[in-house]
């Protein structure tokens, strides 16, 4: 395995996808260690191709950042046939220049920075050397892409942010941060549905809720849709929190070609 | 039996429903769950003839009153023995008794272990929430209304499976205090150096009082396991059992309800077979970790799965109906005499 990247690759990728067990019941398919759009479509270009392709005793799959999970039924599927028809599949294209998922949608979240709503924009303004105001519109500026949805129900990583907002997570984790609460960390936006703990410093919170139990599918935004942030007031806030309190959307998503 | 319910008339801190868990949902943050010890779950089924989809009460730390409601409610008790009785008469861990309408069970604090299993002929019968009635309480998914049981909750029983003519009495299976916990290799050991990798096995480590279904923190005298990644770190999926390495140094290991990703490197993940007994070892018990291969972690899977399979072939019948045994053993319950005790000796595994 060489991490170095070839001219036409993206820095971070690997020359091929390494598959490496996850426990005794998962493989690991990594197709780069960056954070990187490129290294992100192939996660997930390779989980849609593996859902269409159905491996036998595949119990799930997952794309994140830079891989896909497969977890399977180790008392049915060997793996070793499992990782032959993975590394089957996997040379079938060139993964990293997979373009992002047709049919993706284009969601805008409305987003109260600052304040109660966002308790650490203060800190990273200072950190930042910039105004509130300033970093604020500099992360809804972006338009930004979900790198994957992990570590709690509908929690969105997005990104890439601009190189300021290229920091480390906090090395105190806090407690608890609210649903909807929008934290940065490493040019990565996270967006949590539920209650959670995070060591992401948090700038604002949205209304919209990507999980939400009363509605069918739970689930709304999928790796690889688009995000755009969009600043409200704190009266535009409350107005979408009613919306959605009564089971509506801020806003229908936009379909991508 | 039909249209009998489990009505909780006093909660333990920590009541949950479980079963086998809900995958499907790993792509949208939600962890497949279920309960911590599925092979003391499986013992509930077998003993009651239930499905393996069947859902029962885990319970950790103390229990609670329990009592039939609307009809007579067979019940069977696994996993970590707690005491329980019935009136005055003490019930055993690893059989099927019945429980009669008005009745109540009573469930006391664990002798040993830290996750009982509290199951009802015919299984919980909650409405599944995505494919499974397995509760996460931080998610809020599941169970019900996604929460901890407590008082006044009425759980209705399932239509009662394949029950034994005779209830059975299944044999200690054995796993629990287990001190030495399997591990295989995973996606991130090679970010450990060599020197930290052999440390981290060579260390002994405590069970820390930091612990519920979502991870298990270690502690340890010896000096923090050293990593090279740090707090900017890209998150990537996290596996059950994965032993995660935080910048304390300090190990936590990531059990049922765990976050589905993560940025901390892990060192090794528990193989499958050892989570029931690593997930019951009670704070401060010293367990260390051993390598083995990935074929040894799935020999000792189809072990398991085989030990599951055989569960009501290996179970004898109970010769004595519990509701007969004379009352001597209820003064010790009352007076606070716990594991060790001789009177309680084929109840506590600890």
């Amino acid at each position: 395995m060489s991490q170095t990247a070839e001219p036409d690759r993206p820095e971070g990728a690997y020359d091929r996808p390494v598959i490496r067990f996850a426990g005794d019941s998962a493989l690991l398919v990594e197709f780069g260690n960056a954070l990187d759009p490129a290294i992100n479509n192939a996660a997930i270009a390779f989980n849609a191709r593996l859902k269409r392709a159905h491996p036998e005793h595949v119990v799930e799959t997952a794309a994140t950042n830079r891989s896909v999970l497969v977890c399977f039924d180790a008392l049915e599927r060997d793996p070793d046939d499992l990782r032959t028809e993975l590394t089957d599949i996997l040379a079938e294209a060139d993964w990293l220049a997979a373009p992002p998922p047709a049919g993706r949608r284009l969601w805008r979240l409305p987003v109260a920075y600052g304040g109660a709503h966002g308790p650490d924009l203060a800190a990273l303004a200072d950190l930042m050397g910039m105004g509130e105001a300033a970093v604020a519109e500099a992360h809804a500026a972006t338009r930004q892409r979900v790198f994957m949805v992990g570590f709690a129900p509908g929690h969105l990583y997005t990104g890439l942010l601009p190189e300021a907002f290229d920091l480390p997570r906090l090395s105190d984790i806090k407690p608890s941060v609210p649903p909807g609460s929008i934290s940065v960390a490493i040019r990565q936006s996270v967006v949590c549905s539920t209650t959670i703990p995070t060591g992401w410093r948090t700038v604002g919170r949205t209304p919209f809720r990507t999980f939400d139990l009363r509605r069918d599918p739970a689930f709304m935004i999928e790796a690889g849709d688009e995000i755009a942030f969009e600043p409200v007031s704190e009266a535009d806030y409350r107005r979408f929190d009613h919306m959605v309190g009564e089971g509506r959307l801020p806003y229908e998503p936009e379909v991508l070609a | 039996m039909s249209g009998a319910s489990l009505k909780i008339v006093a909660a333990g801190p920590a009541l949950t429903i479980q079963d086998r868990g809900r995958p499907g949902y790993l792509g949208f943050g939600v962890s497949a769950g279920g309960a911590m010890d599925r092979f003391a779950l499986a013992e509930g089924q077998a003993l009651l003839g239930n499905d393996a989809e069947s859902a029962a009460i885990e319970m950790t730390g103390t229990g609670g009153r329990f009592t039939a409601d609307g009809g007579d409610l067979w019940i069977a008790l696994t996993g970590a023995p707690f005491r329980a009785k019935v009136g005055e008469v003490v019930q055993r861990w690893r059989t099927a008794f019945l429980l009669r309408a008005g009745e109540v069970l009573e469930i006391g604090p664990a002798l040993g272990g830290n996750y009982g299993y509290l199951s009802v002929g015919g299984g919980i019968d909650v409405p599944p929430v995505l494919g499974s009635r397995a509760t996460q309480p931080r998610a809020g998914i599941g169970g019900l209304e996604g929460r901890a049981l407590k008082a006044g909750d009425v759980l209705p029983a399932g239509k009662p499976g394949n029950l034994p003519e005779t209830p059975l009495l299944l044999p200690e299976a054995g796993y629990f205090g287990k001190k030495e916990i399997r591990v295989i290799e995973g996606p991130q050991s090679h970010l450990f150096p060599s020197a930290e990798r052999s440390r981290f096995f060579a260390t002994e480590f405590r069970i820390s009082s930091a612990m519920d279904r979502m991870g298990v923190r270690l502690d340890t005298d010896a000096d923090p396991i050293r990593t090279e990644s740090g707090l900017k770190a890209i998150s990537d999926s996290v596996v059950l059992g994965d032993l995660q390495v935080p910048g304390n140094g300090r190990p936590i290991a990531l059990m049922a309800d765990r976050q589905p990703t993560g940025g901390y490197p892990r060192i090794a993940t528990i193989v499958s077979a050892d989570i029931p007994a690593f997930c019951q070892l009670p704070p401060g018990s010293q367990v260390r970790f051993t390598q083995v291969s990935e074929k040894d972690a799935l020999d000792a899977l189809r072990r398991m799965a085989s030990d599951i399979k055989g569960l009501r072939r290996s179970a004898r019948p109970l010769i004595r109906d519990p509701h007969d045994i004379p009352d001597l053993l209820s003064y010790n319950l009352i007076d606070g005499v716990v594991a060790g005790s001789p009177a309680l000796q084929p109840e506590t595994e600890a």
